[in-house]
């Protein structure tokens, strides 16, 4: 976490701003633990970088890709940015995390519950002496592939939330993000919402950091699951799909849910603007913070008013084998 | 046996699936397994045996197998495999028919007890069903004049009361009765009550 990732757009007022809410927020919401934790440190954080204002420099926020006719950032989401970008991943992946774990007993009942059949089967058999010993090889294989399974559930999480992986890397898009449906398809299945995948038959690979874009698109899936869910709407899927561009790559995420008012598709940008009864809106504010100084931009679709569908654009800049 | 019913498992999971699918066949019975409602919808058919569905699943739910199974009149037995908290939507699936439910993790030993009377209920509903066809048929093979005779006698009129709302003798009443009640099989007025509820409803 270092100062240079820092883009020069932090005033004193607005920050004091955030730490005020950050504050009343831990006052009153009954946020997880986990986030309650994160967010003091964020305020922590607030606080120091408000007694050591950064460095002025030319930060890579500046020749963001704007999407034509997209409006200008929300300002809370510079306040964000203003955080380095490790805390910020660290943070979004704690705020997914968060969500996920509610979902995580479940996930976990399927393999354990086909364990306990297994070995409940097979101590019943072999007391009443009638499992063969070829039988009984069979059964500690299938308990092994279970257990196998419930010990991938658990990496799997914590490979979200780990604070590494934040640096940029040779990536393969569309394998981060099928990484990113695995891991929330139980609560989709849970939730009754069905997930579709429309990938390109050729791999896109981007120079991105797999953390940031992995919890981005998480935390977009996670969104739309929830829209879905609290709407209870009659259709419930949510499409995602990634668009190799001349400019770019476009990754979206399209939902049967409500859909999001043209007069919120900017306010839903901005921190503690959430309109979930769970979380507190820091979500979509953080994604924003995380993609801006990459170049990306993330963005609700203005168009479309049957559901909500939000593009993020990966720039060009940030291709390496389709620059050509 | 080649009659042997089928127990069909259906379960989003492929681990549960799989677990459930090799404990019943530990059991000595035949299982097949889907991973989807709408995978076992098209391989069903009416074939006799009993359901072990999963409450909750991906695409069509438990509860919407259910639903449709009921709207093409199949009467297939279905036990529900319900998780934790899952309470409101077992008694929605009980209240629309289901025979029975266990609880996740479920105990081998309960689930086979259950299966078995699944699988007993399912041939007393078949043979009940194969009645019902009979009846029908019988039926069939009535006159448009018998079939009056048979609905006014089953709803309690005598013969004279028959003779003077259709303007026959009481005479030709008692013909037509007799013939009615060989023609169905009918040993006596009672029996032909419990036919003519399944023919005339």
């Amino acid at each position: 976490m270092t100062a240079s990732g820092i883009p020069p757009t932090l005033t004193p007022l607005a920050a004091a701003d955030v730490i005020t809410r950050l504050e009343s927020l831990l006052g009153c919401c009954d946020a997880p633990e986990t986030l309650r934790t994160q967010l003091r440190q964020l305020i922590a954080e607030a606080r120091a970088s408000m007694d050591h204002p950064p460095r002025r420099s030319a930060g890579p926020a500046q020749d963001t890709l704007e999407p034509p006719g997209a409006q200008p950032s929300a300002p809370c989401g510079q306040q964000l940015r203003a955080l380095p970008a490790t805390r910020l991943a660290q943070c979004a992946g704690r705020h997914t995390a968060g969500a996920l774990i509610a979902v995580l007993p479940h996930e976990l009942s399927q393999p354990l519950a086909a364990i306990a059949m297994y070995s409940n089967v097979a101590s019943a058999l072999l007391q009443s002496g009638t499992l063969a010993p070829d039988a009984l090889a069979d059964v500690m294989d299938r308990i092994q592939g279970q257990v196998k399974r419930a010990a991938e559930i658990l990496a799997r999480l914590r490979e979200l939330v780990r604070s590494d992986g934040a640096e940029p890397s040779s990536t393969d898009l569309c394998q981060t993000l099928a990484e990113a449906v695995a891991l929330i398809r139980p609560l989709a299945a849970h939730k009754q919402v069905q997930l579709f995948v429309d990938f390109p038959a050729e791999p896109v690979r981007l120079q991105v950091s797999k953390t940031v874009i992995g919890q981005i698109v998480l935390h977009l899936l996670f969104n739309s699951i929830e829209a879905i869910e609290q709407a209870g709407t009659a259709q419930r899927r949510v499409r995602l799909s990634v668009h190799p561009e001349p400019m770019g790559v476009q990754v979206t995420v399209q939902d049967s849910g409500p859909g999001i008012r043209p007069e919120d598709a900017e306010r839903i940008f901005k921190a503690f603007e959430s309109d979930k009864s769970a979380g507190c809106g820091l979500g979509l504010a953080i994604s924003r913070a995380l993609i801006e100084p990459l170049g990306g931009h993330l963005w609700v679709d203005p168009r479309v008013t049957d559901g909500a569908t939000l593009h993020l654009r990966l720039p060009r800049s940030a291709h390496t084998e389709a620059d050509q | 046996m080649s009659d042997q019913p089928t127990v069909f498992v259906v379960d989003d999971d492929e681990g549960v699936c799989e677990a459930i699918d090799w404990s019943l066949r530990q059991a000595g019975l035949r299982v097949e397994s889907f991973p989807s409602a709408e995978s076992f919808l098209s391989a069903h058919g009416e074939r006799p045996g009993c359901l072990v569905l999963d409450v909750r699943m991906q695409g069509m739910s438990g509860l919407d197998l259910q639903e449709v199974l009921k709207a093409r009149g199949s009467e297939l037995p279905i036990i529900f495999i319900t998780g934790y908290g899952d309470i409101p939507t077992t008694v929605q699936a009980i209240k629309a028919g289901a025979v029975d439910f266990v609880e996740k993790p479920v105990a081998w030993d309960v689930l086979i007890v259950r299966i078995r009377e699944a699988l007993r209920e399912d041939e007393r509903r078949r043979s009940q069903r194969a009645g019902r066809t009979e009846i029908r048929e019988r039926y069939q093979r009535l006159t448009v004049r018998e079939r009056e005779v048979m609905e006014l006698v089953t709803k309690g009129l005598s013969n004279k009361e028959i003779a003077r709302l259709l303007e026959i003798s009481s005479r030709t009443v008692e013909n037509h009765r007799a013939r009615v009640m060989t023609t169905m099989q009918a040993d006596s007025l009672a029996t032909l009550c419990n036919m003519a509820s399944v023919v005339l409803s």
